[in-house]
């Protein structure tokens, strides 16, 4: 599939996104995507560990310029996870159980706002997934899938998590995780690239981790600030 | 206490459970959705958790029996409970099925006062339940109290509340008892905690900051009915009916053709912006026969919640087991508004609507309200407040939003960054030692051995690389049945997956994974 050229950058667009064929991406990942960010009427897939964080990560940028995104099938989503990351939650519909007629719940966000995350109760029928895709093509919708889904992403995210950093053995206190995300696109983009970063940094958000590494979390714990 | 009525509750505890023939000595649990919606004082008490997984149920509470969640069966069950009751009370109105209410204020005069109604009502449930459900000696609370809410919390406490004595009898519980969690999240953010505080606030500065939803929570706190007098009468006929041609014989298919009574009923009371508090089901047979009953709401019924009453009480008269079957096939079918209140009503303008993509979105969410129902589809909002389950609070979609927050430090929360999947309920889980026994935190902060492994719901236990606690909490003191004493830890186990775990005395839960 194509969607359109690549399109003027999105620091010229202004506030308002509807015209935008690209929805933006978090600063570390969008050199490495196709487009740059994340294209209207894509498929993409999210897995590994740390998936949630980076699904999060996902939504803060395209919200806060004016887009509208819905959460699905995720009930135990950390509601402050996604404030720390950034994310406008009054533009965020949570849909946390949405029954068994979920393709159908499905297909109405689609239809009417600019990114839907989903964990699918079930795989879906690859039939089901054609027509979701479809959907959101015609929507001009993000599908960003967690879990299994039987069609090929137009790009996917896979979160890998080398280590915690912050906690000691009773003592300091979770302040970030040194991972990477890998890019696989399709096509040309099909050869997969390894972005480190933190995911998330000690400020709660997707940051990017360059060979010289961040000033973060220094392994000798601290009391934590909340204790006691 | 002007215009409230006396009103005498009777409540079966676990009502899904005794439905489905236990008692409460047997580990039941009802499950719906994967989920555990009722269960038994004996699976209670070896720590099954209402909203638990299925899987995890089975794990705290070897023995465990399943049942499938059936809420025809549970409206079948009770029907005889009603009739029994009937028998000797009038005009009995029904909650939901395990919870109905009458007006006492006749009845206690006919049966010798209030006590003797309260005993007798309670024997005549008993037998009826027992019969019903096959249970021996089944439990059946009755209180009395001015007003059906608070009534309702007198049958918990098995009860009898003087009269006028209703709002001080209301003045410990807490908020959350009202039955609209984001209106009790917001006054507990505010610090009001308990019905009592509520009350003790003024009606003007109550209305000016909560709306209608909060002058209703306020009447009730204070022992007073949760509506105006003046609307109890609705101002026009508030009835939809279906005439059914050929007539239906079966549950099914009378509930079929009454499938649009709800949604009619529901865009009158829209048009006259009222809401339904009291709802008048009525059946009519080939046979001229009327059966007529009244169900009480919690909280306003919406379209959704009315067709359910209709359903329910048609399983209840129409299935094999019913006690007043009537002879013959239904011909009408018949849904009122009895007693009505001013619309809570959905604050439009929230959400804006101002570019098309807005109007688009706002479009798309309210069908998909319409197609799920208005707890299905949510915003987020951060809140004050420790563990990690209490800082989120879930907002319907298109309901009125409580204000934003000041970023204000709350003692004791949890640090940056915050744990992205908030596990409600907790995942039970096992952290053991050295000496491969759970670890035990005392009450000043001793551990009993340092954690070694971790195992979440019964998985396979993986070694702990990384941990930092205990971090003690001792939340509502104030209110002993709500208080809670408990540790919590972050652990990281060999697989860099890390958790945000508590323990209660030795049992440990994870309550948020850092994914």
């Amino acid at each position: 599939m194509s969607v359109g050229t690549p399109l003027p950058r999105l620091s010229d667009q202004g506030p308002v996104l509807a015209g935008a064929q690209v929805l933006p991406a978090p600063g570390p990942l969008a050199p490495f995507l196709p487009g740059s960010g994340l294209r209207r009427g894509s498929l993409v897939s999210l897995s590994g560990q740390g998936k949630t964080t980076l699904a999060l990560s996902l939504l803060s940028a395209p919200v806060a310029q004016g887009a509208w995104a819905a959460v699905v099938g995720l009930p135990e989503l950390g509601v402050e996870a996604a404030a720390v990351m950034g994310v406008d939650l009054t533009r965020v519909a949570l849909v946390p159980e949405p029954g068994p007629s979920w393709p159908n719940v499905l297909a109405v966000l689609l239809d009417s706002l600019d990114l839907v995350v989903v964990r699918p109760p079930r795989r879906p029928r690859p039939a089901e997934a054609r027509r979701l895709v479809a959907r959101a093509r015609a929507g001009r919708a993000v599908l960003c899938v967690l879990g299994g889904w039987p069609e090929a992403p137009d790009v996917a995210l896979a979160a890998e998590t080398e280590a915690w950093v912050g906690l000691g053995r009773g003592s300091g206190w979770l302040r970030a995780r040194r991972g990477r995300v890998v890019v696989t696109g399709r096509g040309s983009a099909g050869r997969p690239i390894a972005v480190p970063c933190w995911l998330p940094g000690p400020d709660g958000q997707l940051a990017a981790r360059g060979p010289a590494g961040m000033a973060v979390a220094p392994e000798a714990p601290e009391a934590a600030p909340w204790a006691g | 206490m002007g215009g409230v009525v006396r009103t005498l509750a009777a409540w079966c505890p676990d009502w899904p459970v005794t439905a489905a023939g236990f008692g409460a000595d047997v580990p039941v649990a009802v499950v719906a959705a994967g989920r555990v919606v009722a269960c038994s004082a004996a699976a209670r008490d070896a720590g099954v958790l209402l909203g638990m997984r299925r899987r995890a149920a089975e794990a705290s509470c070897p023995g465990l029996r399943i049942v499938r969640r059936d809420e025809g069966r549970e409206a079948r069950a009770f029907e005889p409970v009603v009739v029994a009751v009937s028998a000797l009370v009038p005009a009995v109105e029904v909650t939901r099925p395990g919870l109905l209410s009458l007006a006492v204020f006749g009845p206690a005069r006919y049966h010798g006062g209030e006590q003797p109604l309260a005993a007798a009502v309670a024997a005549r449930a008993q037998a009826a339940v027992a019969a019903a459900c096959g249970v021996p000696e089944p439990v059946v609370q009755v209180g009395i109290a001015d007003g059906p809410f608070a009534a309702g919390l007198a049958a918990r406490r098995q009860a009898v509340v003087p009269p006028s004595g209703t709002a001080a009898f209301l003045a410990p519980f807490p908020v959350t008892v009202l039955g609209r969690p984001e209106l009790a999240g917001l006054l507990v953010r505010l610090g009001i905690r308990t019905l009592g505080a509520l009350a003790a606030l003024e009606e003007g500065p109550v209305a000016a900051r909560f709306g209608p939803e909060g002058v209703r929570a306020h009447r009730l706190a204070r022992g007073l009915d949760d509506r105006p007098l003046r609307l109890e009468a609705p101002p026009a006929a508030l009835v939809a009916t279906a005439e059914l041609d050929p007539p239906a014989e079966r549950v099914d298919v009378a509930a079929f053709a009454g499938r649009r009574l709800g949604q009619e009923l529901a865009v009158q009371l829209e048009a006259a912006g009222l809401a339904c508090t009291l709802l008048e089901v009525e059946i009519e047979t080939e046979h001229g026969e009327r059966l007529v009953r009244r169900w009480r709401a919690e909280v306003d019924l919406d379209a959704s919640a009315m067709g359910e009453r209709l359903r329910w009480q048609l399983e209840g008269w129409l299935s094999g087991t019913a006690v007043e079957a009537p002879s013959a096939g239904v011909t009408r079918l018949q849904l009122r508004a009895v007693a009505v209140a001013p619309a809570a009503g959905r604050q439009v303008g929230f959400w804006g609507g101002r570019s098309d993509a807005d109007r688009r979105a706002v479009r798309g969410l309210d069908r998909l309200r319409a197609m799920l129902g208005p707890e299905a589809v949510l915003t987020g909002m951060v809140v004050g407040g420790r563990g990690p389950g209490d800082r989120a609070l879930l907002v319907p979609w298109g309901d009125t939003r409580p204000a934003a927050p000041e970023r204000a430090p709350w003692p004791g929360a949890h640090p940056v960054p915050p744990p992205a999947l908030v596990h409600r309920p907790p995942r039970p889980a096992l952290v053991t030692g050295g000496d491969g026994r759970p670890v035990g935190v005392s009450a000043r902060g001793c551990l009993s051995g340092l954690p070694e492994q971790v195992a979440v719901e019964g998985g396979r236990p993986s070694p702990v690389v990384a941990w930092a606690g205990p971090w003690l909490y001792d939340e509502r003191w104030w209110d002993p049945p709500a208080r809670r004493r408990l540790a919590r830890f972050q652990l990281v186990d060999e697989d860099q997956h890390a958790y945000l775990c508590c323990v209660e005395r030795t049992r440990w839960f994870v309550e948020a994974t850092y994914d």
